[in-house]
């Protein structure tokens, strides 16, 4: 319920109430002749009438003496908290007393007014604060009908996988690291010991784009140099150059081992790699790799399985086969699968140990345990897509409602 | 990965035991290769590209009988006392001959051998150029065989062909010559095998219809000619493994040129490993009895020394040069399911990068404004980052592209968003997107000449005016960023005249923000005003 202040309200709010212009002039003297009191203060007979009641003043033959002495004057307090929209710290008894004192009244509507027993659709603030709520019908709701949509916003599914996948690695105690994706084939491929001729090198599975990278690691050139023409009997050494789009996140381990010098390491990435497939539901020619490798004295295939095994559970199975594999950096080479209730078997990545042919020209002379996620499948999986494309859709329906 | 077709009454003739399909499952998922597919008759095996021996049926047979723990019959080459004469022909300079004694042809085994045929040269043959095989009709051929250079105008009548062609010809009007001619066009003198009629084979083109091989040949002349020499002896010898493993008697030739060799070059490999190496990168101890039992089943020779194990390889394991090629196998012959995972002592501190922090605290900051995230290729092309956008610029570009939608790397945010809610004009408005991704400018200073760039954009697809509501998003996102904007009204030909900006921060440019042109709108065919936003997070440097 709303209230102003009437315009004798106002007035005493401004001049003072009467008993309290009253009692502050007799605090002066003690006590006064009714006769003066009336020419000096405004509506002596409501002054007097209040602080009689109020037990201030006591009147002795024709002079008015103040007995006690008030501490507060509560409807001036009232007043002012009326005034500054305050109302809810006042008390009803103290409304009721200002309101039979004529010193506020209700605010009237004209327009909530002609609303009393009518339906209303929606119910304003106007109408709770005046009270009319109590008036009217508010209309009813029928949950059947179906809404108007409402789009939140929402982070892509895909990079929520990739949020939990890198959370998941921190977790083991690997710290992450970024690699370029414009990438010299050297550290792609050649520091990797893949032969200049090896099929994956042909343009049918790496981007080539204009020129020739500068690889500053002269010393480490050398030595790849040296051991691909060991033993593989020819280096293409204008290949090694060339620029490509990076098609392995096994490139950013590779320049990782080679500015290491403090072990033990332990390394992941989630990156674009990029390889000139057919495009179709299992296949996009971008797609994110996480990489990562552990380099130590005293490791073994035995460690390389044991986190292999720690790897698996971000794919929520606790079951893992290993079977024999085949990478052109690793040897051993390991194919880890993971079981998935519903599913079976499903592929979840590859690993190995680097082979000393990648390792020694990178100035590393410990095991290094590398292995690779593969998280398209893991996210296609974990969203229930089976087109690979979904994870860079350009399909916002899909994207509001996934 | 190659894929291959086995037949399998003929696998398991060749193995000498009937295995049931659980037990072929139970074998290959212990050896580096996968079964794609076991059916009534055949079985499909997907195979990994260092082991060409176990490409062909003779060699996976092989490999599954010593694996069991049956012997194998040691394959050997005889001396046929055969000289073949060479010249040097430089586009081709490595040869290798063999001629296999007795053999029994039908039609399926020539169809088989032709499927090998092909196999081995798409795969280590890398499409002929490597390796190329010629197989002949031995008794087809008369007096002393000679590998020279042959001039294009010499003749023979090409396999399947009827009448005599001239080598270019041959070239020019034949499937397999315009197939594979360029691999010797340039070349002066085109490499021929020829006896005293002439020439019989063209490699890596043609063999001749003279000396084909058909259900009669009883006799065959094996030529395997190349560029790379350890190649041709891998492929010859993946041939002596398939026609040894039948029981044919190989004889190998003397070829006679600068310097005479003797081929097929059937040699076994020994490697030497120190015993305490196995037990190092395996983290398992193996008696010495035990390592032997696991290599032979692996088909190694073994001698035990007192301090280290000589591997004796057979002479088709091409894949095997040093210990922890030999190490690997011990592996696989004890079982990769044998081996109990362990967690090392290894302690260290898990981190997230920096950047990636960052980029989540803006993605939260702009799903909380309401835009949906969407994550877009990094390849595009001219038309949707330049032209549609009304600008001119400059992108790293493919070489090889395999299709027109993807010919280059993006260089900003914007257009991605663009073509985003191009494709989406039928959903309902207001749409509010959002990217965090990577974009790559040419740099001619870097060691990629490239340098790539950490952006978000973020974009208002809606009837109204954000370009107010765009400010203090860009001013919201600076303060994740730990910046501060300064902004100056600019023009930019993508965005409409007086409503665009460029933000500031310690006098660097890092974005711009505005609405974009009813132009480019028109262009994507978006027709909805929109306001738009990007700006840089980080730059890179390799």
């Amino acid at each position: 319920m709303q209230y102003v202040l009437t315009e004798e309200g106002e007035k005493y709010l401004k001049n003072g109430l009467p008993e309290k212009n009253l009692v502050l002039y007799l605090e002066k003297f003690g006590k006064a002749p009714i006769s003066d009191l009336e020419k000096e203060i405004e509506n002596f007979d409501i002054a007097l009438l209040w602080a009689k009641k109020k037990g201030w003043v006591e009147l002795k033959f024709n002079e008015l003496v103040l007995i006690k002495k008030p501490e507060s004057f509560p409807e001036e307090d009232a007043l002012r908290k009326i005034k500054e929209n305050r109302i809810e710290e006042v008390d009803e008894s103290m409304i009721k007393l200002l309101l039979q004192r004529k010193l506020i009244q209700k605010v009237v509507y004209e327009h909530l007014e002609k609303l009393k027993g009518k339906e209303v659709t929606v119910l304003t603030s106007e109408l709770i604060k005046s009270g009319y709520w109590r008036e009217v019908k508010i209309k009813r709701f029928d949950a059947n009908i179906p809404p108007a949509e409402i789009y939140g916003g929402k982070i892509h599914p895909y990079i929520k996988v990739i949020r939990e996948i890198r959370e998941f690695l921190v977790g083991l105690g690997f710290k992450e690291v970024k690699g370029p994706l414009i990438e010299i084939n050297f550290w792609n491929c050649d520091a990797l010991f893949m032969p200049s001729d090896h099929p994956a090198r042909e343009i049918h599975d790496i981007f080539f784009i204009e020129g020739e990278g500068k690889v500053k690691e002269k010393k480490i050139w050398e030595e790849v140099k040296k051991i691909h023409k060991k033993r593989w009997g020819y280096w293409d050494e204008k290949l090694a150059k060339k620029l490509i789009l990076r098609s392995q996140c096994t490139a950013v381990s590779a320049r990782i081992l080679a500015k290491t010098r403090k072990l033990p390491l332990k390394i992941f990435t989630i990156d674009r790699v990029f390889r000139p497939d057919v495009i179709d539901a299992k296949h996009f020619i971008e797609f994110e790799q996480c990489e990562g490798i552990v380099a130590d004295k005293n490791l073994n295939f035995k460690h390389l399985l044991g986190y292999l095994k720690e790897i698996a559970k971000v794919f929520g199975g606790e079951d893992v086969m290993f079977k024999p594999s085949y990478f052109p950096f690793t040897e051993p080479s390991v194919e880890m699968y993971v079981k998935i209730n519903e599913l079976g078997w499903v592929e979840a990545g590859g690993a190995g140990i680097l082979r000393k042919e990648v390792t020694q020209p990178l100035g590393i002379n410990v095991p290094v345990l590398a292995w690779g996620l593969g998280i398209g499948r893991l996210a296609m999986l974990k969203l229930g897509i089976s087109d690979i494309r979904f994870l860079y859709s350009d399909n916002l329906k899909w994207l509001r409602e996934v | 990965m190659p894929t291959v077709t086995f037949n399998k009454k003929e696998l398991f003739k060749l193995i000498g035991k009937k295995l049931s399909d659980e037990e072929i499952k139970e074998i290959v998922n212990r050896l580096k290769c996968n079964i794609e597919e076991i059916g009534k008759d055949e079985i499909k095996l997907e195979l990994t590209a260092d082991r060409c021996d176990m490409f062909i049926m003779e060699g996976f047979a092989r490999c599954l009988r010593e694996f069991i723990g049956f012997d194998s019959k040691e394959i050997k080459v005889y001396n046929s006392n055969f000289v073949i004469k060479r010249e040097e022909v430089p586009v081709r300079p490595f040869i290798a001959c063999a001629i296999v004694r007795d053999v029994k042809l039908d039609e399926e085994m020539i169809k088989y051998l032709m499927n090998v045929q092909e196999l081995l040269h798409e795969t280590i043959g890398r499409k002929r150029r490597k390796a190329a095989i010629g197989l002949h009709d031995f008794d087809k051929i008369e007096g002393k065989i000679e590998y020279r250079g042959a001039s294009r105008n010499e003749k023979f009548t090409p396999l399947g062909e009827k009448e005599e062609m001239s080598l270019l010809d041959v070239l020019v009007k034949t499937e397999k010559g315009r197939k594979y001619g360029e691999l010797i066009i340039n070349a002066n003198k085109w490499p021929v095998f020829a006896d005293e009629r002439g020439i019989f084979s063209f490699p890596p083109i043609l063999n001749s219809e003279r000396t084909k091989i058909t259900e009669n040949t009883k006799n065959m002349f094996i030529d395997v000619t190349g560029t790379d020499e350890n190649t041709v002896k891998h492929v010859m010898n993946i041939l002596v493994l398939l026609f040894g493993e039948r029981g044919y008697r190989i004889e190998g030739v003397r070829i006679k040129g600068k310097r005479e060799i003797f081929t097929p070059t059937w040699i076994e490999k020994p490697i030497e490993i120190e015993k305490g190496e196995i037990e190092k990168i395996l983290g398992e101890s193996f008696s010495d009895s035990e390592i032997e039992r696991l290599l032979r089943k692996m088909g190694y020779k073994v001698f035990v020394g007192k301090k280290s194990i000589i591997a004796i390889a057979p002479p088709y394991r091409f894949d095997i040069f040093s210990e922890a090629d030999v190490i690997e196998d011990i592996a696989i012959a004890y079982g990769y399911g044998n081996f109990t995972p362990e967690l090392p002592n290894v302690f260290t501190k898990g981190e997230v990068l920096e950047i990636e922090k960052i980029c989540n605290d803006v993605r939260e900051l702009l799903v909380g404004f309401g835009f949906q995230e969407i994550v877009r290729p990094i390849l595009t092309n001219e038309e949707i980052q330049f032209k549609k956008m009304l600008i001119k610029g400059n992108a790293i570009k493919l070489k090889n592209p395999v299709s027109e939608l993807y010919t280059q790397t993006r260089t900003w945010l914007l257009p991605s968003l663009m073509d985003f809610l191009s494709k989406n004009t039928n959903e309902p408005y207001p749409q509010r997107i959002f990217e965090i991704g990577d974009v790559v400018m040419p740099d001619e200073n870097s060691e990629t000449r490239a340098k790539e760039i950490r952006k978000v954009a973020a974009a208002i697809a809606s009837s109204g005016s954000f370009f107010a509501e765009m400010k203090k998003i860009a001013i919201e996102i600076a303060k994740k960023l730990g910046k501060k904007l300064e902004f100056k009204n600019d023009s930019h030909p993508s965005f409409i005249e007086g409503r665009f900006a460029r933000m500031y921060s310690d006098e660097e440019e890092v974005g711009f923000f505005g609405e974009i042109n009813p132009l480019v709108l028109e262009n994507f065919k978006v027709y909805t005003p929109v306001a738009a936003l990007e700006m840089k997070i980080l730059e890179f440097n390799p």
